[in-house]
């Protein structure tokens, strides 16, 4: 199964705030997925450099090997270690490409890096996550979510959705479902030079729509095209710095409701994980049908239908 | 009130009825109030708060009005053999899945599969559904206010489908028998589904069906059935075979 879930505020007075929201509804779908969850949170952009968040696990020598290594070559502003991640703000001119591969060098996994996306996953409950890693204190408006049960690719950490589309900035997915054409599709961007992290299959919709916006298509465009090139059952929700978009496979195997009101746009496998973040609902809720695609913007709302 | 708690009573001589609030019940407390309610002789039950809840009023008995103050999950109503389940709310999927007698009623929207397989009893939806509604539709009604999704009554057997406002693609794909009386248009029929204008007669039965529920009546209304060509392998037809699948 899988649970999924995204959300826009839209009026911070009457909404929570996307680190709340996300975690309420992760926390209600947990029946969908029990083997881990994970957040994707837009918070205060870094104007000069990058958010980034590693997974070191328990190596610490690593963790000091990373941390010394960026101050070498960057100014780190801020750099924290709570139970297995590394989080730093760094301001730098280089490319998220090559932050990245700084703490690849020294061992700590790198889970993203954005001008303003925070990916927080773990073998947890949703209420754990939220807590251990203190995620209700950063100011995001939008984001998404995940519930996992595996059906494919190992159970650890690594796999645990968000993905980062590595090595675009700002760019997360999450899904639920299969891609049968995962290896075909998988070695064609091998062929031109990405490198997979992992053998997850969502990684590879990450960097499908990732490339996509890199060479000029809006989100909407990029999202319509996966229609066409991947195969398998799917919902999945794939995030930017500027908003969110949804899409269901033509066969609608897996499901997805959307709800929007004057507070909020909110995605989510099943309609309960919207009452959890939103309270009692005055607007409409509907499925999102068979091949249909949408996506939301902060600024415009909704860019396209 | 405990919060939970089922109470009953009378009052100006009908059954005044049981609440359950279901905020701090799983749905197996739930259900089991439900029956209880039910086997004491209650014949209105409202369900307060329940949340999204899945699997709510399933396989229950009798002659009861049973009335979700809220959203549902899946399966509401599912497997009835008699009552009457009210939802004034949306709805998940597989809305009343194989009912045999008594009703489902969605004042909102629903998801996926709605009254997938049922043999009897009737299912009515007042807005718009998901895909593979009426999937393998073994009796009974299923009406749909508003619009219904992809490969809607695929493989339906028999009964009736009402919708109100537009299809998605594959409508009626490879049905065998039964009637889809459909107000709007469709993307696109299924295989070997065949499609003609009403007749007076059958706007009459809509008008009859669809005056006490308050949905709107007077529409183009399309009668959409199985041309048959697929009832019978036949080994000259093998093109529209290779098609259907």
């Amino acid at each position: 199964m899988c649970g999924i879930a995204g959300y826009l505020q839209k009026d911070p007075a009457a909404a929570p705030g996307a680190a709340e929201a996300l975690l309420a509804m992760v926390r209600s779908l947990y029946r969908r997925g029990p083997d881990s969850c994970g957040v994707a949170l837009y918070g205060p952009p870094v104007e000069d450099g990058f958010v980034v968040r590693g997974w070191y696990a328990d190596d610490d020598d690593a963790a000091a090997a990373a941390l010394e290594a960026l101050k070498e070559r960057w100014t780190v502003r801020h750099d924290d270690r709570t139970a297995g991640y590394l989080r730093v703000e760094v301001a730098t001119d280089a490319s998220a490409a090559e932050v990245a591969d700084v703490l690849d060098r020294c061992g700590v996994d790198v889970f993203s890096v954005g001008r303003s996306l925070e990916i927080v996953k773990h073998e947890f409950a949703a209420e754990e996550l939220g807590r251990t890693y203190g995620l209700n204190s950063i100011t995001a408006r939008h984001g998404t979510g995940h519930t996992r049960m595996a059906t494919e690719s190992r159970v650890d950490v690594a796999h645990a959705h968000p993905f980062w589309a590595r090595p675009f900035e700002d760019v997360a997915v999450v899904h639920n479902g299969q891609l049968t054409n995962y290896y075909k599709l998988r070695r064609l961007f091998e062929m031109r030079g990405y490198r997979f992290r992992t053998g997850n299959d969502t990684e590879l919709i990450a960097l499908y729509i990732a490339d996509r916006l890199a060479r000029g298509d809006s989100l909407n465009e990029a999202v319509t095209a996966s229609m066409r090139d991947l195969d398998g059952s799917f919902t999945y929700l794939i995030s930017t710095a500027d908003g969110f978009g949804v899409a269901r496979d033509p066969f609608a195997s897996k499901p997805g409701v959307i709800y929007e009101d004057d507070r909020a746009v909110a995605v989510a496998s099943e309609e309960h994980a919207i009452e959890a973040a939103l309270g009692e609902t005055t607007g409409t809720t509907r499925e999102v049908q068979a091949g249909e695609v949408l996506t939301w913007s902060l600024d415009e709302r909704r860019a396209a239908a | 009130m405990e919060p939970g708690r089922a109470q009953s009573g009378r009052v100006s001589g009908v059954d005044a009825g049981v609440t359950i609030d279901a905020e701090d019940l799983d749905v197996g407390e739930i259900n089991g109030r439900l029956r209880a309610a039910i086997a004491e002789g209650a014949t209105e039950i409202r369900v307060a708060h329940p949340r999204g809840r899945h699997n709510l009023a399933v396989a229950m008995p009798g002659d009861v009005h049973i009335v979700a103050e809220g959203n549902v999950g899946y399966f509401v109503g599912a497997l009835g053999m008699g009552p009457a389940v009210e939802v004034h709310g949306n709805a998940g999927w597989s809305v009343g899945a194989d009912l045999m007698t008594g009703s489902v009623h969605v004042h909102g929207n629903a998801g996926s599969s709605v009254g997938a397989s049922i043999r009897g009893g009737r299912i009515v939806v007042d807005g718009d559904v998901g895909p593979r509604a009426a999937i393998a539709l073994k009796g009974g009604e299923v009406i749909v206010g508003g619009g219904v999704g992809y490969m809607t009554a695929f493989m339906m057997q028999a009964g009736t489908l009402v919708v109100g406002g537009d299809a998605g693609d594959a409508l009626g794909d490879s049905m065998y028998q039964g009637d889809i009386f459909l107000g709007g248009t469709a993307k696109s029929l299924g295989a070997d589904a065949v499609q003609r204008d009403a007749t007076d007669d059958e706007r009459a039965r809509l008008r009859e069906l669809l005056e006490p529920l308050g949905h709107e009546w007077d529409r183009p209304w399309k009668h959409v059935t199985s041309a048959g060509t697929l009832w019978h392998f036949e080994k000259e037809k093998y093109e529209l075979w290779k098609e259907a699948f």
